[in-house]
């Protein structure tokens, strides 16, 4: 064995886990070898040194923190704060919005021809509006409006003017597959707010949690 | 892993808070040491165990029993220990020796200020303990970790592969690195006392002439 192997056992050897050749052959070598035995023997006197160090204790309160924040975690888990209600009650009636927009049937009125038209008018009145509006609840507020604006806008369109070419019952009747539809623009502006609503929740119990 | 163990730690899983302090009890000391000597200072060690005992409970639901209790606990305190993150917003508590004087004054305060009575009150054994830690500080993160869990814990080669996630062979490169590094280390403490010796000796024989 020459040094270079020696050294790769010594580590073992000073933890006594070398097997009994190993051992005799680095024990061979470290006879003839000054500055391995010298080595060796630093090792051991600054382990020793290092295992001076005294013994700590922990503070006396460590266990009690740490139960007492997993008992305030387990209430959490359980209780909901006014906020996250507000946004829970706030996804669940964009989410029934969405899905009565999707479902049920369309009434007879608002197939009339100029539906889209209006429509169209209705939704960038309503993104303008929620644009501007910072929280997601009021976004909320505007969404609920905004079929009471759209009934409005098409009860003056319906008497101002409603042009036959666009309007035919026919083309109605073959789907109306010209231009995006009220319930498109649903689905663009519900979903986005349905899923910021769900998120900024999941985030807001997530933070609680840590807490 | 002992039945008594078993038995507390599906306890545990279900959420007993009473079975979870009896482990707790069990390990508090181990897990304190580890983080007073990997951080040095009291206030970080007691964050440290405290965030790791949180988070050991919080994946307990997740410990399936492959690895015994302590060693995927020690996992969980030696990755705390080692964040990255948590080192930087850390600020060191210790200060080298090497040049204690060319920092401002108040650095040089608020070292003494962590011990409580002032310097002329520091005893030997007080000097001792400081140097031990502040030795160890100056070990790489790993090299610290390793050293300690070796040299002042006793775990074995095969606890400690388990609890850092590394090979058998890794941990034996690895120590035989952190130790060859404390060695020197050790060396130079020894030189630089000798060398303040001598100074001292050669000043009482300049004072006797």
């Amino acid at each position: 064995m020459n040094c270079e192997q020696s050294r790769q056992y010594i580590c073992e050897y000073l933890d006594g886990l070398l097997n009994p050749e190993t051992q005799e052959a680095l024990e061979a070598h470290l006879a003839q070898c000054v500055q391995c035995r010298a080595e060796i023997h630093e090792l051991k006197a600054s382990i020793a040194w290092l295992q001076q160090a005294e013994e700590v204790q922990p503070p006396a309160n460590l266990r009690q923190n740490v139960l007492l924040k997993l008992q305030s975690e387990a209430k959490i888990k359980q209780v909901f704060l006014p906020k996250q209600i507000l946004q829970f009650v706030a996804a669940a009636a964009v989410f029934i919005l969405l899905v009565a927009g999707n479902v049920l049937p369309p009434g007879g009125k608002n197939e009339l021809a100029t539906q889209n038209e209006i429509f169209l008018m209705g939704a960038r009145e309503a993104f303008e509006v929620a644009e501007n509006a910072g929280e997601s609840q009021e976004i909320l507020s505007i969404e609920e409006d905004i079929p009471l604006d759209m009934k409005q806008v098409q009860e003056n369109a319906t008497v101002q003017d409603s042009p036959p070419q666009f309007a035919s019952a026919p083309e109605k009747a073959a789907g109306g597959l010209k231009g995006p539809s009220w319930r498109d623009w649903l689905n663009v502006i519900g979903i986005p707010v349905f899923l910021i609503l769900i998120w900024r929740l999941y985030i807001e119990r997530k933070r609680c949690r840590e807490e | 892993m002992s039945e008594q163990e078993k038995l507390l730690v599906s306890r545990c899983q279900k959420g007993d808070l009473h079975a979870y302090d009896l482990l707790m009890q069990k390990y508090e000391k181990k897990v304190y040491t580890l983080c007073y000597r990997m951080t040095g200072n009291k206030e970080d060690a007691a964050d440290l165990a405290q965030e790791s005992f949180l988070k050991a409970f919080r994946a307990l639901p997740s410990f399936q029993g492959q690895s015994s209790f302590s060693t995927w606990l020690f996992r969980i305190v030696t990755n705390t220990c080692l964040d990255e993150r948590r080192k930087r917003q850390r600020k060191p508590h210790i200060y080298s020796l090497d040049n204690p004087l060319s920092t401002a004054d108040g650095e040089i305060q608020l070292e003494f200020a962590d011990e409580g009575p002032g310097p002329l009150q520091i005893t030997l054994e007080q000097e001792l303990q400081k140097e031990i830690q502040e030795l160890l500080h100056r070990l790489p993160p790993k090299q610290r970790a390793i050293i300690i869990m070796r040299d002042l814990q006793g775990f074995s080669y095969e606890e400690m592969a388990e609890a850092l996630e590394i090979s058998l062979g890794t941990v034996k490169s690895r120590l035989s690195r952190a130790r060859s590094r404390l060695r020197e280390l050790y060396l130079q403490r020894e030189e630089q006392k000798e060398s303040q010796l001598h100074l001292k000796e050669k000043r009482g024989a300049d004072y006797e002439l």
